[in-house]
């Protein structure tokens, strides 16, 4: 924890700074990276109606601790065979999603599930798809770093070599110890892990015209869009029984005691043989709880971007908002032939929210207007969510 | 923190002098006499010799007991290869095997049990948990760390041993809860283990033996027998795991053990005898295989509960030095 963290400054010229530094090459930031940034206490600058996030008591938002995290976020460093970095799973201009049904592993094979959008993650009230048990992105990072099934970065067993390799970069001796002045010898892989997480608490998206719709601004939405929002919104379509509120969705919590509860559904996208399974290796909760009514749940994703995030669901499976639609529209969806075969409609373990619905032509156009509208431009090209590197490459 | 009263750290010259006076005691079963030698607890022990006792600094209590991984009559190690393991039997070598291991207990000839006091050695031995890692970080075990731990260490307090001899040895497979779900980064040794972090439950790999099988292909597939809590769910406000409902603590207790005259030994042959090395993956806790339940059962558990379960247990045995 910083000594100084009780140190006040006007947050616009220290926002101008950040922005300065992530313009900056390497020798730029070696020369002036010691001064304000590791003074600054952190300030949410959130979006109207968001509520602030939890932060880990040992892991206080910092300016340079985030700085630190977007370098190594954006990194192919981090991967052992330097390949990949989180951003090439988790894109910017993609809402950090890769435009993939399935990840690409370093490895040349694809994860079982698709990469999900980080934006607002730091609300997220569990991290990964069907994961009860991380519910911290200091947590969900390790899983990346050092996990072998599938192997993502390949650390495992090997932190120290990422250690001496992240700490014979010039640029990472200043970025370390600008994040943590205390420490004599700051880099280490708890700090690598924390700096990330810290980095992925800012990716707030906030400012789609939705938002300013919310905000007052009637002009932000057209009419299709203000017609699509009704229907996202009703008892017919129900969307927003599970993507509701300023999140749009329910797997959410806040620092000011929001949410925290509901997060997994089965939605009916399969029911392989008619016995309630989802095909493997991604069976859905049941795998983290064991318990068989948790078959084909997973987390509600976020429906911010979702223009921008194609394909949909856990696998991926969905191509388009339309197929996503007709799924919903359906109560579920129907795979007649192959190895999957059966009437996800007919899944024991449904959520009952999920009952089918008809929907005209017009009124489709009118539910992809809104969605459309829930795309947030700033924070697609936001500069300081970008590519540290990019200007010193 | 350590939680017992011991401060300091192992002296490895006392330690190595202390092992060979445990083994030129041998069958007199004396080993462990310091745990008796206590003022009071002199005399009662075993009849040794007082003098013998004095020149050992004997008073103290430390215990050793040592662990012994084999592969039939072979040592396990990152480079041999093992001819005949599985079924079908197929030629592979050891790429890991590590066991978490905490409430060590040494059981007395009238079957008290006395908990042994881990030394706290910033490393291997954290609190009342020992991390026994039979790799090196050679060979096979590309992916292990270089010190190997094949002997708990600690003490035991005379006064509880009262002079009795000790003919036995208990200990429980695993992490305990309240520190199984701790960040990996950041923890004390052995805890900081990242190859034995299961980032999905975000708990440790309590038992880990992983082969490389030679069975044809180009290259060796691995078969990985990895054990943990499972059935976890974490609370979001608390940031943390509250529960598992399959903790797959397993207990070991061997009777006839005395740590100055025997070894525990561990065989993975007979362990792996039936599992599929060729067509399998491995054995991961969940697995309902016939040959992965019967795995973990061997390891002390009710492998459908989760719960220890002792009487199931034959991976350990005991054995003269």
């Amino acid at each position: 924890m910083s000594r100084r963290a009780d140190v006040r400054a006007p947050l616009a010229p220290l926002l101008y700074l950040a922005a300065v530094a992530a313009a900056c090459g390497e020798e730029d930031r070696a020369g002036g990276g010691g001064g304000a940034p590791e003074a600054t206490p952190w300030v949410w600058d959130l979006p109207a109606g968001f509520p602030e996030p939890i932060v880990p008591e040992d892991d206080p938002m910092t300016e340079a601790k985030v700085e630190l995290g977007r370098h190594l976020f954006h990194d192919p460093r981090i991967s052992r065979g330097q390949s990949q970095s989180c951003a090439s799973c988790h894109q910017p201009a993609l809402a950090f999603t890769d435009g993939r049904a399935r990840a690409l592993l370093a490895s040349g094979g694809e994860h079982p599930r698709s990469a999900p959008s980080l934006a607002n993650v730091a609300w997220a009230s569990s991290l990964g798809w069907a994961n009860p048990v991380l519910t911290r992105l200091e947590a969900h990072v390790v899983v990346p770093l050092f996990g072998t099934d599938p192997e993502e970065l390949g650390w495992s067993g090997l932190e120290d070599e990422l250690v001496a390799r992240l700490a014979a970069v010039p640029a990472y001796q200043d970025l370390f110890a600008a994040a943590y002045p205390d420490e004599e010898d700051p880099v280490d892989v708890h700090r690598v892990v924390q700096a990330l997480a810290t980095f992925q608490r800012t990716l707030v998206s906030g400012d789609a015209p939705w938002d300013r719709f919310r905000a007052g601004d009637e002009a932000a939405l057209d009419a299709a869009a203000r017609r699509g929002l009704d229907l996202f919104s009703s008892e017919r379509l129900a969307c927003s029984r599970c993507h509701g509120g300023w999140a749009t969705t329910d797997a959410v919590i806040d620092a000011e005691g929001g949410g925290g509860s509901t997060r997994f559904h089965n939605t009916g996208l399969y029911d392989v043989g008619g016995t309630g399974a989802y095909p493997e290796p991604s069976p859905g909760l049941i795998e983290a709880t064991l318990r068989e009514e948790d078959s084909g749940k997973f987390r509600t994703p976020t429906l911010r971007n979702v223009a921008v995030t194609a394909p949909y669901m856990h696998d991926g499976s969905l191509a388009t908002l339309d197929e996503v639609i007709d799924h919903y529209a359906r109560g579920g969806r129907l795979i007649a032939t192959g190895p999957h075969a059966g009437d996800g409609r007919d899944n024991r373990w449904k959520d009952p929210l999920i009952r089918g619905f008809t929907i005209t032509t017009d009124e489709r156009a009118d539910l992809l207007a809104f969605l459309h509208a829930l795309t947030d431009e700033p924070f697609l090209t936001d500069p300081r969510l970008a590519d540290p590197w990019a200007v010193v490459r | 923190m350590p939680r017992s009263g011991y401060q300091g750290q192992v002296d490895p010259v006392r330690s190595a002098r202390l092992a060979r006076v445990a083994l030129g005691l041998g069958a007199m079963g004396l080993a462990v006499l310091g745990a008796a030698c206590a003022d009071e607890g002199i005399e009662a022990v075993g009849g040794g010799p007082a003098e013998f006792l004095d020149a050992m600094g004997a008073g103290d209590g430390r215990v050793a007991i040592q662990v012994v991984a084999r592969v039939g009559d072979v040592p396990v190690d990152c480079t041999s290869r093992y001819p005949d393991l599985g079924v079908p039997g197929s030629r592979a070598g050891m790429r890991d095997l590590r066991i978490f291991v905490h409430d060590v207990r040494l059981i007395t000839s009238d079957g008290a049990e006395i908990p042994v006091t881990l030394d706290q050695d910033g490393s291997m031995q954290y609190q009342g948990l020992a991390l026994l890692d039979f790799e090196d970080g050679t060979g096979h075990c590309e992916r292990g760390t270089p010190a190997r731990h094949a002997a708990i260490t600690g003490t035991v307090d005379p006064e509880l041993v009262g002079g009795r001899r000790f003919d036995g040895v208990a200990f429980r497979i695993g992490v305990p809860f309240e520190l199984n779900h701790i960040d990996v980064t950041g923890a004390p040794p052995p805890l900081d283990t990242t190859g034995l972090f299961w980032g999905w439950g975000e708990g440790r790999i309590f038992f880990s033996a992983v082969t490389t099988v030679e069975d044809g292909d180009d290259r060796p597939h691995l078969y990985q027998v990895q054990i943990a809590s499972i059935g976890c769910e974490g609370d979001p406000r608390q940031g943390e795991v509250v529960s598992c409902t399959r903790p797959n603590r397993a207990d070991v207790v061997l009777r006839g053990f005395d740590p100055g005259r025997d070894v525990v030994v561990a065989d993975l042959g007979a362990f792996l005898a039936g599992a599929d090395v060729v067509g399998g993956s491995g054995c991961h806790s969940g697995d309902d295989t016939p040959s992965c339940l019967a795995m973990v059962g061997a390891l002390g558990l009710d492998p459908v509960t989760g719960a220890p379960d002792a009487a199931r247990q034959t991976l350990f045995h005991v054995e003269p030095q």
